[in-house]
């Protein structure tokens, strides 16, 4: 139905959405996929559901095929909700075409609209039954619709519904080697005997069949906006009016995420600006928090240390809200002491050093020289797993910038060699040298290509360094061996 | 009746988690340890000093070689120079560090405040070995005094590895030589570490 609203041009003519998301003018002499759902005049011409694409272009040539539309199915989805809650509020999306109503607590002539539900100007199928999964299977076969099913109307259905269940695709053909056809024949075996052969799935799809299990539903709850907004009379350039706007914001917060049993797990600040546009700042906590006190802690170090070049005009606090955590820490699993308390002192470091500033290093995965990344030290984010080695086995203090020096060099104007230094923060003559290693790389892109020669050299009075040489001319300092 | 008790409370706690009493290997088919350097070698709650050459290997000694990555850091690094060289590592090993890069003194030691302070990670290196003879002797006693107070507060170690002698208040000072020539880049790190020789260094107040 979704590509059948994203493409108007098709309506009328017989269309069929692909189970796979691929291009359709690519596959159609290629691949044998199945369709996902055809539309009414396609079923007219007998193909349905599950045939392969191959088969229903033979019984039909002029059967279009549509891309799939996943925005539209939300959106659909969406709109089905929101017809259905009309009706009642407990349900449950069981799949993204099917919902499942509670219909026990709602009144005979509220059930009756369940036949007048529109949605995108068709009328979504129903059936109805005592027990949801009962609902959701007689839902699939026309000859439910509209009407209550029972145990008996279901014994009377085709067996290939059993497709729908889960688990249900591996055991089909051999029941239907078993000479089962409709769904009764499977609801006569004894169930011990089913249990004993098939193992205890083909149990449960004999009682849910029988409507001897009647589960309760997953409601479907909308997400609440937990967003607030503060429009400032006069543009704030100090930090204290923007804390005292926040407690304002936190307090309601707080009373807010106490009465509905969550808490906060992310803060998503947007600092408006007085010369236009917004700052926006996602402050992500180490462990779930309710408390007015606690939450404002961590904007209060972000404060301390923001500089947005323009005067605030306005604030909007958003949270991201999840379950309060209420087990105990895990014996042998290791954590931080106080890891709400490192996540403060990260962003106070942050503040004081500047952004890229601290972190847990990762050696580079190319040979380009002081070419690291640092990961978040909050733990959050796995450290990539080996693949490098270091070079030698004597660690560098490596000069950041390098520093470039003047060096006496012989004459191959390939690999020179150094004979002493002149300039730079070590001088002297070179004794002893190691070398030389050959780096290069992006040799394919001609504005990033690199190549530079580089020799461990010791000089007259001991120290050790690493030199390295760019063509044509340039000679740096990478740092000391100490 | 005490020692009864704890002896049988010792036993359920075998009995219920056998694979955290594992018994440890027998001496002739110990695997080579992970860390060559132990970092208990420097106390909790105080300062200690490291000078003089084969800084670089006291650090490659405590991050160790090991072979997985660590999912919490063991270490803080705070680089006052910022001549820290993750090149010269592999992954595993500084996985098991942070590494705080400064750019002067001052930064340096508002740094390492926080983070002693902090006290999650209880082992911080601090390297003033970029730092500039100047600056370095401009920093003033109390600011030792200072920290040394908050890693006691904190039983935190902290280690400061310097060119020469500048905290009046390490409860330990001692001095490498790790005297190296181009000839020792060919021995595997591990070996050069087992050759840094640690001399204690004679008290004295400095400042």
């Amino acid at each position: 139905m979704a590509a059948l609203r994203a493409c108007p041009e098709a309506r009328g003519k017989p269309c069929a959405v692909l189970e796979a998301d691929v291009d359709p003018e690519a596959i159609i002499e290629k691949v044998k996929l199945p369709l996902q759902a055809v539309n009414d005049a396609a079923r007219e011409t007998g193909i349905g559901p599950g045939w392969p694409l191959n088969r229903a272009l033979v019984r039909c040539p002029d059967l279009k095929v549509l891309t799939p539309d996943p925005a539209g199915e939300a959106q659909l989805l969406r709109e089905m909700i929101a017809q259905a809650e009309s009706i009642t509020p407990d349900l449950e999306v069981a799949c993204k075409d099917t919902l499942l109503l509670d219909l026990s607590r709602t009144s005979s002539r509220h059930a009756a609209h369940l036949g007048e539900l529109e949605v995108a100007d068709i009328w979504p199928l129903h059936a109805r039954a005592a027990t949801p999964d009962l609902a959701r299977l007689a839902v699939r076969h026309e000859d439910c619709h509209e009407r209550l099913v029972t145990s008996r109307d279901i014994a009377r259905l085709p067996l290939e519904l059993l497709h729908f269940l889960p688990g249900g695709d591996e055991f089909l053909p051999l029941l239907k080697d078993w000479g089962l056809s409709k769904l009764g024949d499977f609801m006569q075996l004894s169930r011990q005997e089913l249990t004993a052969r098939l193992g205890p799935q083909s149990g449960a799809w004999h009682d849910l069949l029988h409507a001897k299990t009647c589960r309760l539903l997953r409601l479907h709850r909308p997400p609440e906006s937990m967003e607030q907004t503060m429009d400032f009379e006069e543009p704030v350039t100090a930090t204290e009016p923007l804390v005292f706007a926040f407690k304002r914001l936190l307090h309601v917060l707080s009373a807010r995420l106490a009465a509905r049993y969550v808490a906060v797990k992310t803060l998503r600040i947007v600092f408006h600006l007085e010369r236009g546009g917004v700052f926006l700042r996602e402050i992500r906590l180490p462990e779930p928090r309710v408390e007015e006190g606690e939450l404002l802690r961590p904007i209060q170090v972000l404060l301390d240390s923001l500089k947005t070049g323009s005067n605030v005009v306005g604030l909007t606090l958003d949270v991201e809200t999840t379950l309060p955590t209420a087990a105990q820490r895990d014996w042998f699993i290791r954590q931080l002491p106080q890891p709400e308390r490192w996540t403060d002192t990260l962003a106070q470091l942050e503040g004081l050093l500047g952004t890229g500033k601290v972190g847990i290093p990762v050696p580079p995965v190319s040979h380009r020289p002081d070419d690291f990344k640092l990961l978040p030290a909050d733990g959050h984010t796995p450290s990539p797993q080996g693949g490098f080695f270091p070079s030698n086995s004597m660690p560098l203090r490596r000069f950041r910038p390098a520093a470039p020096v003047m060096v006496a060099a012989d004459a191959d104007p390939r690999q020179p060699r150094p004979l002493a230094l002149l300039t730079g923060p070590c001088r002297g003559q070179v004794m002893e040298t190691r070398g030389p290693f050959l780096h290069s790389g992006h040799w394919w892109d001609p504005e990033a290509a690199w190549r530079r020669i580089e020799w461990d050299v010791r000089l007259a009075g001991d120290q050790l360094l690493r030199l390295a040489f760019t063509p044509p001319d340039r000679w740096v300092i990478d740092g000391l061996y100490q | 009746m005490a020692v009864a008790v704890i002896e049988q409370l010792r036993k359920q706690l075998r009995e219920q988690f056998p694979q955290a009493h594992v018994a440890p290997p027998i001496a002739g088919e110990e695997a080579p340890p992970e860390q060559p350097f132990d970092p208990a070698f420097f106390p909790p709650g105080a300062i200690s000093e490291v000078i003089g050459s084969g800084l670089s290997l006291l650090v490659a000694g405590l991050l160790g070689e090991p072979q997985e990555i660590a999912p919490l850091p063991d270490f803080i690094l705070i680089d006052g120079g910022d001549q820290f060289d993750p090149a010269s590592f592999t992954p595993e090993a500084c996985s098991r560090l942070v590494w705080v890069r400064c750019g002067t003194a001052i930064e340096m030691l508002k740094a390492t405040d926080l983070l002693v302070r902090d006290a999650n990670i209880p082992f911080v290196l601090l390297d003033t070995c970029g730092i500039g003879r100047r600056e370095l002797s401009g920093i003033p006693a109390s600011a030792w005094w200072r920290l040394k107070l908050a890693a006691a507060t904190g039983n935190c170690r902290l280690v400061v590895m310097s060119p020469v002698a500048q905290v009046p208040c390490a409860a330990v000072r001692v001095a490498l030589n790790g005297r190296l020539g181009l000839e020792d880049f060919e021995f595997p790190r591990r070996e050069l570490v087992s050759r840094l020789r640690v001399v204690p260094e004679r008290m004295k107040r400095v400042n």
